[in-house]
């Protein structure tokens, strides 16, 4: 057994530099996907080291400069790169936080999404049948509801906050991931290694979990990331309806609602925040599509091929 | 044919059964919906019988049956505000969130189909470049906010178009394009992508090769097969559509079913907010039955498969 572990490390060690040095090649190949790693990773860092880059607490009411336009320092003689809202509060610093709460709750719903759907998934298209037909049924009962009437009844029901809002948006979307995953396993679990593996007694939890779940993970990826997009906005607009994070907590969906009556004069208040909201839903959305060329076997290859051969030529 | 009708009509059914359930069990998530019902200063014995009219004493499979056969003949209680039926309030609003959505169908169906085509006839050249990142920036904007920014610049700078939506001509513009914006911006890229697939396939290339015109080849080979996954979207961006009206009609006050969803829930008003939710499923298990029907009548082979 250690012999087997050792062996299997060293043909990584010699793979790794070829693996590293194709997925920078993959990148390269293609400016969007690097400028969508970018906003998401110059996102996920500000987040994490909001206390640190925010240049005001983003609690902190002043009156005294209140509603003060972007780059002008207020009668404190402090700086306002991006203004100050209504309550005097310094409109970069709520953003920076705000990354906190979008990303936590975009992450997070997006694992319980994931986990139900992929479960679902792997039992309807494993076990066929009767369980198949009534998750199927379940997975149309719930396309009938709009997502937003779903979770914004929901929403209304169990009230509000953060951890309600992860388990509205988390319950309400695993029928894209059970129906992909569902097809695929209809189309493994024919295969002969998995045929083989039941022939040798494997059990059926190994069998879904070793042979066939690992043929299905390029497509949760790629779905996962647009998923991320998807619940950044859902927060934002459960937020900017009130059923969402409450305030003061820095959310973007509630700054933009904050700003929602100064349009006629003070711009800056929800244009910011909205700013935010398109900037990372983009960046995300520009990772998912090139995760999805680079993973997604039919069109592995070709786009990079032609991108490559395009730029040789 | 008829077998595939009466197998989708059936379906319609089993969903629509299972909504009734849903809406059911939402209010009754928290417990004991008395509590939402009556004022907190109640005496108990007022409770009490509060329970008794309302069946909340019986077994929940009678309680069940009891919900179903009222909401069969459209009846889910007054509202707790208006003093009316509920479905009466939100069948008045129908018509004009059927406009709004219908409005934003058409936004989504006409202009991307045109982009779309000129973006795969011409890959990879400025005009496609252009078409492909408006459109990825337009599907980045969150509903709510790009409403404001319209509001800001069409209704407040240039004061061309009313801030407030109405099921006016002039006053359904913004709140369209709002809504639509997403979908135009999905369908642009979903037509570019599937025209471009199908215009490296052999069929398209005979027809060049046999010396059709471009436009002819296009017409009448590529874009009828391209635009087949665009005509699967339909039920679900129709879907999608229903739950984004309520909030590009919360944006511009739009009088329409989704704001009474929202002020429903502002004000505890549940019967109004369960009478919304099956209206809403109700119209988009309908809508979807259309589009498959549709869907039959052109392509035959859908039907002959049922």
């Amino acid at each position: 057994m250690a012999i087997a572990a050792s062996s299997t490390d060293s043909t990584l060690a010699i793979q790794r530099p070829s693996a590293v040095h194709r997925w920078l090649q993959h990148l390269t190949a293609r400016p969007s996907g690097l400028l969508g790693l970018v906003i998401v990773v110059t996102f996920v860092l500000l987040a994490i080291l909001a206390p640190v880059v925010a240049p005001h607490d983003p609690l902190q009411q002043n009156w005294k400069v209140r509603l003060e336009p972007p780059l002008t320092s207020g009668d404190d003689g402090q700086l306002y790169i991006l203004g100050t809202d209504s309550l005097g509060r310094d409109i970069l610093s709520r953003l920076i936080f705000g990354a906190r709460i979008s990303i936590a709750v975009a992450v997070l719903a997006v694992a319980l999404r994931s986990s139900m759907g992929v479960l679902i998934g792997l039992a309807a298209g494993y076990y066929r049948g009767p369980t198949d037909a009534v998750l199927m049924r379940l997975a149309d009962i719930q396309l009938a509801i709009p997502f937003l009437v779903l979770a914004i009844a929901l929403m209304a029901i169990i009230g509000t906050g953060f951890s309600k809002i992860v388990l509205v948006l988390g319950v309400t979307g695993w029928v894209t991931y059970g129906r992909i995953v569902r097809s695929e396993v209809l189309s493994v679990r024919e295969r002969d290694y998995v045929e083989a593996a039941r022939a040798i007694g494997a059990p059926n939890r190994t069998i879904l979990f070793r042979h066939v779940l690992p043929n299905v993970s390029s497509s949760i990826i790629v779905i996962s990331t647009l998923e991320i997009a998807l619940m950044i906005t859902a927060e934002a607009t459960l937020s900017f309806l009130g059923l969402g994070v409450q305030p003061p907590t820095p959310s973007w969906g509630v700054m933009v609602a904050d700003g929602r009556d100064l349009i006629y004069g003070q711009w800056w208040v929800s244009a910011w925040p909205g700013l935010a909201i398109c900037l990372a839903v983009l960046g995300v959305n520009l990772l998912g599509d090139w995760l999805r060329d680079v993973l997604d076997p039919t069109t592995r290859g070709g786009a990079l091929q032609r991108r490559l051969s395009k730029r040789d030529a | 044919m008829a077998r595939f009708i009466t197998r989708r009509l059936a379906q319609a059914l089993v969903v629509l059964f299972g909504v009734s359930i849903v809406v059911f069990v939402l209010v009754r998530i928290t417990g004991d919906p008395t509590a939402l019902l009556v004022s907190a200063d109640a005496r108990p014995e007022d409770i009490e019988r509060y329970r008794t009219s309302l069946g909340l004493d019986r077994p929940w499979h009678e309680q069940y049956l009891h919900f179903v056969g009222h909401a069969l003949r459209g009846d889910f209680g007054n509202s707790f505000r208006h003093r009316e039926p509920a479905i009466a309030l939100v069948l008045e609003r129908i018509p004009n969130t059927l406009m709004l959505t219908g409005a934003a169908m058409l936004l989504a169906y006409s202009l991307p189909i045109l982009a779309g085509l000129l973006s795969a006839m011409r890959p990879n050249t400025a005009l496609d470049a252009l078409i492909r990142g408006i459109a990825i920036c337009a599907q980045a904007a969150p509903s709510f906010w790009l409403g404001l920014v319209l509001m800001m610049i069409f209704s407040v700078r240039l004061d061309w178009l009313p801030p407030t939506g109405s099921s006016t001509l002039r006053g359904i513009i913004l709140p369209a394009i709002t809504l639509s914006a997403f979908f135009m911006a999905t369908n642009v890229r979903l037509l570019r992508s599937s025209m471009l697939e199908v215009l490296s396939r052999d069929y398209v290339r005979t027809a060049r090769a046999k010396g059709l015109s471009e436009s002819l080849a296009i017409r009448r080979h590529a874009f009828k097969n391209a635009a087949i996954p665009l005509v699967t979207m339909a039920g679900i961006q129709f879907a999608s559509m229903i739950g984004g009206a309520i909030v590009t009609e919360t944006v511009f006050a739009y009088p329409g079913m989704g704001l009474l969803a929202i002020q429903s829930i502002q004000s505890r008003d549940y019967p109004v907010i369960q009478a919304f939710v099956l209206v809403s499923a109700i119209t988009i298990v309908v809508v979807n039955l259309l589009i498959d029907l549709a869907y039959v009548w052109l392509d035959p082979r859908i039907g002959l498969e049922g």
